[in-house]
């Protein structure tokens, strides 16, 4: 049982990588994020981060779905005999359960399912396995299990790998890379017919009382030239003429409203117009306000004080959930 | 002398090594114990010509040609998002290139045990990907959306058992997502990365656990690989069993769990503990990922308990021993005792969850045999439109075909397998597909039929493989009688395609179709549900429709407002012409701050038979789209802010009357 020891010791040594991995990867991460912020060395973390991951999903995947169950087998199910078949099914499986065992576990604890706490949980999981492996490997060294008599099976997959055999392989690859390039391509090609956002929204909290905000994003998929009206109870208060947009791009402004008692009610509608269409009304948003104090006048002309244009965002990845960029 | 008869001499040889004149056939004859001699004095016989074989067999060339029926789906995904007639006729001929050439293989007798496997696990992952290439770049799927939810839940706040309002017993039982947000937080991978890889890995379980059991069950690599195949004609198979939800990993859970049980039922004394604990922690697992599985395996141990009572009763195993021995019971009763323990721990959600389908089923097939209520209308969705004519063929054929082939499964199981009282529970089990097949004739029963379809075919599949096996057995093989297994086996495999996948617009992307599920799913509703999350915040109180519920309540992180998790029905908001005293109570009561609308109502009828809830005005007979006026009165009603408008989406901020 020499051999325990060292596979212990070949899987105590990955499960202590993959961990490592995981840490520093996300300490880089937050290392990233930081230096944004300080405005210096965003580059050199950014570019580390990206270098790491990939070997951080081929280190960590294993520690999630493989690592634990298969020493779980080992220990629970010891000299068997199983075949790859069966060891594989059985060690996915456990580590599978184990997982879950461990999230209902880490759910009792303060530090909940995070990154950290699962790589020390599935670290220490795979380390105390393979610690077991280890010692029970020393104790019952003296009395090897014989290996079971070698299968057909496994004497002709020890034959040589014949060239055509590997040739066809290949080609299925291609061909599998080929299919899954198609879906991506046509998925992500599928944008349908462009469209164009509008909003608006009352102020957030009460230092922006008497304003509202009003947002346009466009989606149509290439540059787009708009104008926006603002009309309080229908009486024309504000408009923006001829700005455009690029595509995948916010434009945001805050408009401050004329004054009005204090209390009464009033509905606020701004229209958005296409440049190529310019007295067909494309979209309109209204919101009803009430006055609550007395607001800062109005500029006459020119630009609107209280517009604030904002940056402009990336639109989010389809997965994630959305940040509050441009909000 | 002719070249058939030089051709034949050679293997007719071969056959005499490999097949003695008339052995038992490919499964237990008349006890274990002459089986295993037989198989033990064949596989000594086999060794002898085994170094003339590839132990990879044909599986590199099957290989290439499921990676070309993958192309072709993927293209057939292609061309349904611009709407090319050819989409349809492509996608088929890709599913048929890629379970045809395999079947054909499986269904051969002389097929090394790793060849089998590996072209198991091969078509299944490939079926798979058939899924994936579909929405290769997000969640698509109704219950994705409903499962992403809670994985979102336990990212953001570190902890389970959030209240999910989308389905909101998901979060009682979060094995999958507790294993998919573990693998996205340790690799980085994002959810959907991360459920992918997951699902995909639950599949491969799958694949695996289903031939080791059967293989278990059998002692037949034949039997096993068939019974393996035949279980992928299964409805579920293709999409349900390949979606990110629980049951799509709980089912291989289970599915080991079985094969642990049998293993522990035919260990030795010594090795016995080892094999108990991994049934506990299994059924643990399988407890806390799906409720349904864990009920239907435990259904399952059970039924093999009594059989194993009544044979032991009558004395019919002492010429055997073997399942005099087994203790499926052990597995039962710890499996009870889990559930138990778990729903008094999560709460009893899931009876008043399962409970109303399955009574609602129940009522209906008794009114359709009374004569009371009529039968749904099979082959049509909701806008009127029919499946063609060989769709409806092939579906109602692969029905006829599995029940055909379990009246002959079932006479070689009775001939052959009689001893072995875990092949009588599945073919026990089993006589119930064709009793499900009749709750598809009710309204409401389509969902009751589908959803254990995994587990009878747990059992079908057996009887089925059993059956197939036998048909093929080593001496009567005939490439044109397994070339017509294989054909057979091909239109089970298409027809439960069909009658899994539903209409065609739901087999392929396309364009935007209102209330269609998936082919609802548009930029302007994805863009309107984020800008929900980025402008509102989330866990705002939405009143929509039903497929934009999925999006705000998974992209915004919003709670939608619907019949399962509040007082009121909101569907009445959106039908009439006017803003009534009683939508003002809807809104109020069910504390509706936004209404999400979706315009596009206004001209298109749903698919899916409605639009927001399934008890809503002339839900199931819609003969006309919502008037727009309906749709967008809410720009006349006081104090009702239109706050988004993207042309296809507008949302109106209800805050004024719900008090919330």
């Amino acid at each position: 049982m020499a051999n325990d020891s060292r596979e212990a010791a070949l899987l105590a040594a990955g499960s202590i990588t993959a961990v490592v991995l995981t840490l520093w990867s996300d300490a880089l991460a937050s290392l990233a994020a930081t230096s944004v912020r300080l405005d210096f060395g965003w580059e050199i973390a950014g570019a580390l981060t990206g270098s790491m991951a990939v070997l951080r999903v081929a280190a960590a995947t294993p520690l999630v779905l493989l690592l634990p169950g298969y020493l779980l087998v080992r220990l629970l199910l010891p000299g068997k005999g199983f075949s790859f078949a069966t060891r594989l099914m059985l060690s996915l499986g456990a580590s599978v359960v184990l997982t879950i065992f461990g999230g209902l576990l880490l759910n009792l604890t303060p530090f909940g399912l995070r990154a950290g706490s699962w790589a020390a949980l599935l670290g220490l999981v795979c380390l105390a396995g393979c610690a077991t492996l280890a010692v029970r490997g020393r104790r019952h060294a003296a009395t090897p299990i014989a290996e079971p008599p070698m299968s057909r099976d496994a004497k002709a997959s020890r034959a040589p790998f014949p060239l055509r055999h590997a040739a066809l392989l290949a080609l299925a690859a291609v061909v599998l890379v080929a299919a899954g390039g198609v879906a991506v391509a046509s998925a992500t090609g599928d944008a349908g017919a462009g469209f164009t956002q509008l909003w608006i929204l009352p102020p957030n909290g009460s230092a922006g009382q008497g304003r509202v905000r009003l947002g346009v994003e466009n989606d149509e998929g290439t540059a787009m030239e708009y104008s926006l009206a603002l009309s309080v109870d229908g009486v024309p208060v504000r408009q923006w003429t001829n700005f455009v947009i690029a595509p995948g791009q916010t434009w945001q402004a805050n408009a401050a409203l004329p004054n009005e008692p204090f209390g009464s009610s009033q509905q606020v509608q701004a229209i958005l117009y296409r440049a190529d269409a310019p007295t067909q009304a494309y979209r309109h948003v209204s919101l009803w306000v009430t006055m609550p104090q007395p607001a800062p006048p109005l500029s006459p002309a020119g630009p609107a004080a209280g517009t604030a244009p904002i940056a402009p965002c990336p639109a989010p990845a389809r997965w994630a959930r959305p940040d509050s960029c441009g909000q | 002398m002719r070249i058939d008869v030089l051709v034949a001499q050679p293997t007719q040889r071969l056959l005499a090594v490999v097949a003695p004149p008339r052995p038992a056939g490919p499964v237990m004859g008349g006890g274990a114990a002459d089986w295993l001699a037989v198989t033990a004095e064949r596989n000594a016989q086999r060794a002898a010509v085994a170094p003339r074989r590839d132990a990879w067999g044909w599986l590199p060339l099957l290989a290439l040609t499921m990676a070309s029926g993958l192309l072709l789906t993927a293209l057939a995904d292609k061309g349904g998002r611009d709407a090319a007639t050819w989409a349809d006729p492509v996608f088929w001929a890709g599913i048929c290139l890629l379970f045809f050439p395999p079947a054909l293989r499986l269904t051969l007798p002389f097929v090394a045990r790793g060849e089998r496997i590996g072209l198991l696990v091969t078509l299944g992952m490939a079926v798979y990907l058939v899924k994936v290439f579909e929405h290769p770049t997000s969640f698509a799927l109704f219950d994705e959306f409903q499962h992403w939810r809670t994985a979102q839940d336990i990212v953001a706040t570190g902890h389970l058992f959030s209240a999910n309002p989308l389905l909101p017993i998901s979060p009682n039982y979060p094995g999958m997502e507790i294993v998919t947000t573990a693998l996205s937080s340790l690799t980085g991978l994002p959810l959907f990365g991360a459920g992918v890889a997951v699902v995909g890995m639950a599949r491969l379980l799958l694949m695996l656990a289903l031939y080791l059991l059967y293989e278990q069950i059998s002692h037949s690599q034949r039997v096993a690989g068939l019974a393996t195949l035949v279980f992928m004609a299964n409805p579920l198979f293709l999409f349900f069993d390949a979606q990110f939800a629980y049951e799509s990993l709980a089912m291989p859970l289970a599915v080991i769990v079985f094969y642990c049980v049998t293993r522990y039922s035919d260990a030795p004394k010594r090795h016995r503990a080892g094999w108990i604990a991994a049934v506990g922690i299994g059924l643990v697992a399988v407890v806390v990922t799906h409720h349904l599985t864990s009920l239907m395996l435990i259904v399952l141990l059970a039924l093999w308990t009594t059989v194993v009572v009544i044979r032991n009763r009558r004395g019919g195993n002492k010429g055997s021993g073997r399942d005099a021995r087994a203790y499926p019971i052990v597995g039962a009763l710890l499996g009870i005792g889990i559930v138990v323990a778990w729903v008094l721990y999560v709460g009893d959600a899931v009876v008043a969850y399962l409970s109303p389908s399955i009574v609602n089923a129940v009522q209906g097939l008794a009114g359709i045999l009374a004569g009371s209520s009529a039968p749904r209308q099979l082959f049509q969705d909701g806008t009127g439109t029919t499946a063609p004519i060989w769709e409806r063929i092939v579906s109602f054929g692969a029905v006829g075909l599995i029940v055909a082939g379990l009246l002959y499964g079932w006479s070689c199981l009775w001939r052959h397998h009689r001893s072995n009282t875990t092949a009588l529970a599945l073919g026990i089990a089993a006589l119930a597909y064709p009793v499900s097949q009749m709750f598809r004739l009710t309204a409401n029963g389509s969902e009751v039929a589908s959803r254990p379809m995994d587990f009878l075919f747990l059992a079908v599949a057996f009887v089925l493989g059993v059956g197939g096996a036998w048909l093929t057995s080593p001496d009567t093989v005939r490439w044109r009688r397994s070339g017509a297994l294989a054909s057979v086996l091909t239109v089970a495999f298409v027809g439960g395609i069909i009658a899994g996948a539903g209409p065609m617009w739901e087999r392929l992307p396309g364009p935007y179709l209102a209330s269609s599920d998936q082919r609802s799913i548009s930029p302007q509703g994805i863009a309107a549900a984020t800008w929900t999350y980025s402008a509102l915040g989330p866990g705002q109180r939405f009143a929509t429709d039903h497929v934009d519920q999925w999006l705000v309540g998974s992209y915004g992180g919003q709670m939608p407002v619907n019949v399962a998790n509040s007082p009121v029905d909101e569907s009445y908001l959106f039908f009439d012409n006017t803003f009534s005293s009683d939508d003002e109570s809807i809104v109020s009561r069910g504390h509706i701050h936004y209404l999400l609308v979706d315009t596009r109502f206004s001209t298109d009828l749903p698919g899916i038979g409605y639009y927001y809830e399934t008890y809503e005005p002339n839900a199931f007979h819609h003969t006309q789209p919502i008037p727009l006026t309906a749709l967008t009165k809410f720009d006349n009603v006081q104090n009702v802010s239109r706050v988004f408008d993207n042309g296809a989406i507008v949302i109106y901020d209800t805050g004024a009357y719900s008090n919330g």
